[in-house]
Formats: structure tokens, sequence, C-alpha cells
């Protein structure tokens, strides 16, 4: 018999992971355990997507999402599951890491893979060296805990199996206290959802090159994006648009990259695309080991071609 | 005046990876680093007791390779360093990576404020720091990019997915930070030289309490390989190609 806890404080992440639990569940047999952090909506949520049961605990208003660290410690130490999947979230990594410290447990953090053999022992894989490698880990102990990135997996069908929700309070940890919430600025584009994504790295010379950038991707139908150094170092473009292991993960129709020479940690951003096109002056850019289509040229001459050649073909 | 500490890993380069035969990645001729956040949490530290005094203990953990770090973490502002320092510790996870820190940071008689990067640049499992702050019993805040000393507090700006989290909270704490926390400078030859003079201490496995319980890692790694990459790899000659594949991929 196998037991199965999920956890997320986002009630989509809380539902996909219970959907994915149930399938591992029904193949041993076992039972499935989802815990909500924020609201008693997501309990109810996973009760009716796959959860035999489902706890939810309350913390305070001012209390950090991590103060539940403890508290959820003790109840797994009780219950004692053999696999623990919770969201990667940031909050989340940092609270799965503090229980498996009191637990003296495993993590693994953000697998992008999962695989759970017959005896119930997981295996998953994880991306390693800024992404430049991709590691395969198994568990050397029974209490199995992992974070899974959110979107992982597809939202499970409606399959209602218990009502019970336990509630517990969360014990105010009067050290540390929330002072003040700020909601994150958008301005720029939303490259996460787009399908065409321009890409631009440290190969565009100039600021005042971006319009020309921007205007590719609006004959594109598309989104910029960019690498790291420009939005960090250079500031050139918003910081929600870089593409990275540390930024966002695009997975378009097509990517077109720009004057950027395909660092691992942006290679670990793009890797989904479906289709990638580059630009590159240095034909010696590892961006074209990882490109379906390639061309040698500098971005000042081959951006305004580029326009007129697209705007001859109709765009 | 606060006592600050922080925790650095000693990396390999991931620049210098090599991939091998049937995408297997090649080490063996790669140098090693300081993590790259990790220099963010010397940088900071450095910052703070410029501001308000007190003194910087460095801490790492690993085998008889991290000897060499000790002279770069040193260049950067500690005062003295502590290696938890044994061959059995060579590749130890992130369990025991942190039960050996808390270990190192026992030793010494008060803390008040510990930095760690948020993740290293080799597993970027990001770990160490909240799993140290459990171990330790003092509270962690994590992915910060503003800190501000207040008197036997500190206030934080956590970076998250949706915004900023302000975090008011009473010493002693862990907090790991984020790279736009600040820029670290680079260590000047009178900073490289006074480093040789800065005392370091090294604790073994022994001197660390550590036992069969504490060295048994929790997870093993199966296999490392580069991400696999299935793309045509077509070069065209000019623009108007290049074009042409574009409009052709959405239509």
């Amino acid at each position: 018999m196998s037991k199965i806890w999920v956890i997320s404080e986002q009630t989509a992440t809380l539902l996909e992971l219970t959907g994915e639990a149930r399938r591992l569940a029904d193949a041993k047999p076992g039972t499935v355990t989802a815990v909500a952090l924020q609201d008693r909506t997501a309990a109810e949520a996973a009760l009716a997507h796959g959860a035999d049961e489902a706890l939810w605990l309350k913390l305070a208003e001012n209390q950090p999402l991590e103060a539940a660290a403890v508290t959820l410690s003790e109840l797994m130490r009780d219950a004692q599951p053999n696999l623990v999947l919770f969201g990667a979230t940031l909050r989340a990594r940092d609270l799965a890491a503090q229980v498996a410290a009191h637990l003296g447990a495993a993590l693994g953090s953000c697998a992008t893979a999962l695989r759970v053999q017959a005896d119930g022992h997981a295996e998953f894989e994880r991306i390693v060296y800024g992404g430049g490698g991709v590691s395969t880990q198994a568990f050397t102990g029974p209490l199995q805990l992992l974070t899974i990135s959110p979107r992982t997996f597809a939202a499970p069908a409606a399959n209602t199996r218990g009502t019970s929700i336990r509630e517990v309070n969360v014990p105010v940890d009067a050290r540390v206290t929330i002072t003040a919430r700020k909601a994150r600025a958008q301005t720029g584009a939303d490259i996460a959802g787009a399908t065409v994504v321009v890409g631009v790295g440290r190969g565009l010379s100039k600021k005042e090159d971006l319009a020309a950038v921007q205007q590719v991707a609006s004959k594109l139908g598309g989104a910029v994006g960019c690498t790291r150094p420009v939005a960090e170092d250079l500031q050139w473009l918003p910081e929600e648009t870089y593409i990275g292991i540390s930024g966002r993960k695009i997975a378009p129709q097509l990517y077109l990259a720009l004057g950027l020479s395909g660092q691992v940690q942006h290679l670990a951003g793009m890797r989904d695309s479906k289709l990638v096109v580059a630009i590159n002056k240095d034909e010696k850019a590892p961006i074209f080991e990882h490109a379906d289509v390639g061309l040698v040229a500098a971005l000042e001459t081959a951006l305004p071609t580029l326009i007129d050649e697209l705007t001859k073909l109709g765009r | 005046m606060p006592n600050v500490i922080v925790c650095y890993k000693w990396v390999l380069d991931e620049a210098d990876l090599r991939v091998g035969p049937g995408g297997a990645l090649n080490l063996d001729n790669a140098g090693r680093k300081i993590s790259e956040y990790d220099r963010n949490a010397l940088e900071e530290a450095a910052l703070i007791t410029e501001k308000h005094g007190g003194t910087i203990t460095a801490v790492s953990l690993g085998g008889p390779e991290i000897k060499a770090s000790a002279k770069d973490a040193l260049s950067r502002g500690p005062n003295s360093v502590i290696l938890a320092m044994d061959p059995t510790l060579q590749a130890a996870d992130a369990h025991t990576t942190a039960l050996g820190l808390a270990a190192a940071v026992r030793t010494l008689s008060a803390y008040d404020l510990i930095l760690c990067g948020e993740g290293s640049g080799d597993q970027y499992a990001q770990q160490v720091g909240p799993r140290m702050a459990a171990l330790l019993r003092v509270p962690c805040i994590s992915y910060v990019n503003k800190l501000t000393l207040d008197g036997d507090h500190v206030i934080c700006e956590r970076k998250l997915e949706e915004g900023v989290e302000v975090v008011r909270a009473q010493l002693p704490v862990v907090v790991t930070v984020l790279p736009d926390l600040n820029k670290p400078r680079i260590p000047g030859l009178k900073q490289v030289m006074g480093a040789a003079k800065k005392p370091q201490v090294v604790l073994d496995a022994k001197a660390l309490g550590f036992g069969t319980a504490e060295l048994t890692p929790r997870l093993s790694t199966l296999a490392v390989k580069a991400p696999l990459s299935n793309r045509k790899k077509l070069r065209v000659q000019n623009v108007a190609e290049l074009a042409q594949q574009l409009v052709s991929a959405l239509s």
C-alpha cells in the first residue's frame, strides 16, 4: 500500500499533482493525500479531482508559507508517506527543503521527469550545471520528497473520491512577519505564452537597434525576449522577458535567436521551442548546434535586410 | 556589531563542460570557482560589516579540493574561514552538506546572520540554506534582493513569482540571496595578499561529529548527460533564405 502526498499553495498546481499521484496510486494501489496551503477551496478541488483525503494548513495572514515547515514535517512523520510531490514554486522549494531537513529525508529539486518503479522506488531527472547537463537521480531511503515544476502534468478530469478535509492550524512564528506585499508590475511582453518569440543577446551592439528587433517581432506576430545580460546588466529590456534557467521558460512555435551565443543557461529556457532559427556573426557560436536554421551574419546589416525581406514576403 | 557567516560552495566551472561519446558529460579537466551567487553573499557580508562593523566568517564544505578555495574566499572580505573538509565529503548531497555546515556554525560562539547564495552553480538544488535554517532552528528568508539590518532585526525583500514580499525577522536568521542583490567587487592585489595571512580552521568529518548516518547520501546519481538536441542545424547563406524559412514556419 503506497501513500502519496501532494502539496502546493497554487490550486492549479495542486490539481496537476493530484492527477499524477492518482495515476501512480491506482497502479500500486495506494492513497492520495492533498495538502492545501492557502485556502479551503483548493482542498475541496483536490477531493473532486482524485484525492482520497485533504489537509488544509491554515497560516496567519502575516506569515510566510515556509512557516508551515515544522507542522508539515510533524504531519508527515505521523503519516509516513512514501512519496511527496511539491509544486516547485519558489516558496514551496524553500518549504520542501526545510521539511526534508526536519525529517532527515532526501529531496529532489525541480524534477523534470518522474518514474516510479514497481517496488515504489522513484527516479527523477533534473537540470544541472546551469542547463549544461541532465542528471538522473534515485532515492536511497523510503521517504522520497520531490519538487516538480508547475505544468509538468496535465490538469486532471473530475474524479471525486473522498470528502473529508482536515484543518490544521499552523502556529505563528513570532520571529518572522510579512510587513508588505508588492505585486510585480508587468512591463514587458508575455513571452511565456507567445507562439513566436524573438530573443536578443549581446550581439546587439546598441540599444537603438532594439527598434529593428521589435519591428521583426511584430512582422512575425511575436514577442521580444532576451538573454540575462541584456536584461540584468544592460537593462535594455524588462527583467520578466529574459529567457533562461533562472528566467522565463518558453515553448513557442518559432524562436528567432538574434546575436546570442547560446550559453547553457539560456538554452535551458528555450529548449522546448518547436523551430529554432539563429543569426550570429560567430560561426562557432554554440547556438548553431541548437538551431534548426542558422545564418552567420552581423545584426547591424542583417536586421534591416530581414525587415525588407519579410515585407517582400507579405509580412 | 553583527557576526556574519557566509557559506560558499567551491563548484566545478560549467564553462569547462565537455560532451563525450553518447552524450556523457566530461568534467575531468574542469576548473573550480566560488559559486556565482555565493559571491553575492560574500559581497553583502562585506557591505554589511563596512557599515555596521562586526566580523565575517566564511564556511565551506567538501573534499580536499576545497583547500584551494580558502584564499579566494578570504580575499573577498571574511576575517577567517572554516573548511569542513574530508575525503568523505567530496560528493556530499544537500542533506549531508547542510548537516556539516550547521555543525561548523555551532563551533562558533555566536552568530547573527548566515548568508548563502540561493542556489549553487552546479546542482542549483536551492536546498542548503533552508535546510541549515531548519537544522539550526532559525528562520530562513530566501530569494532576497534587498537586505537591511535594523538593530536585532533584518528587513528583507524577497523576489517571488508574483512580486515582492517584505519580511521582517528577528536575528539570527539564514538569508539566501539573489544575484541582483549587489555587484561583487573583484579582489585587488592587496586583498589577495592579505588573504594569505588570515586564519583558516579545518574540521574533518570526525570533528564535525559525523558518523555513518550523516554521511549516508539520501540521493544517488545514476547518470549525468548533456541535454539532447535534435535540431536540424541547416545553414542558410543569406537573409532572404532565412526570411523564407521564418515565413514558411508560420504558415
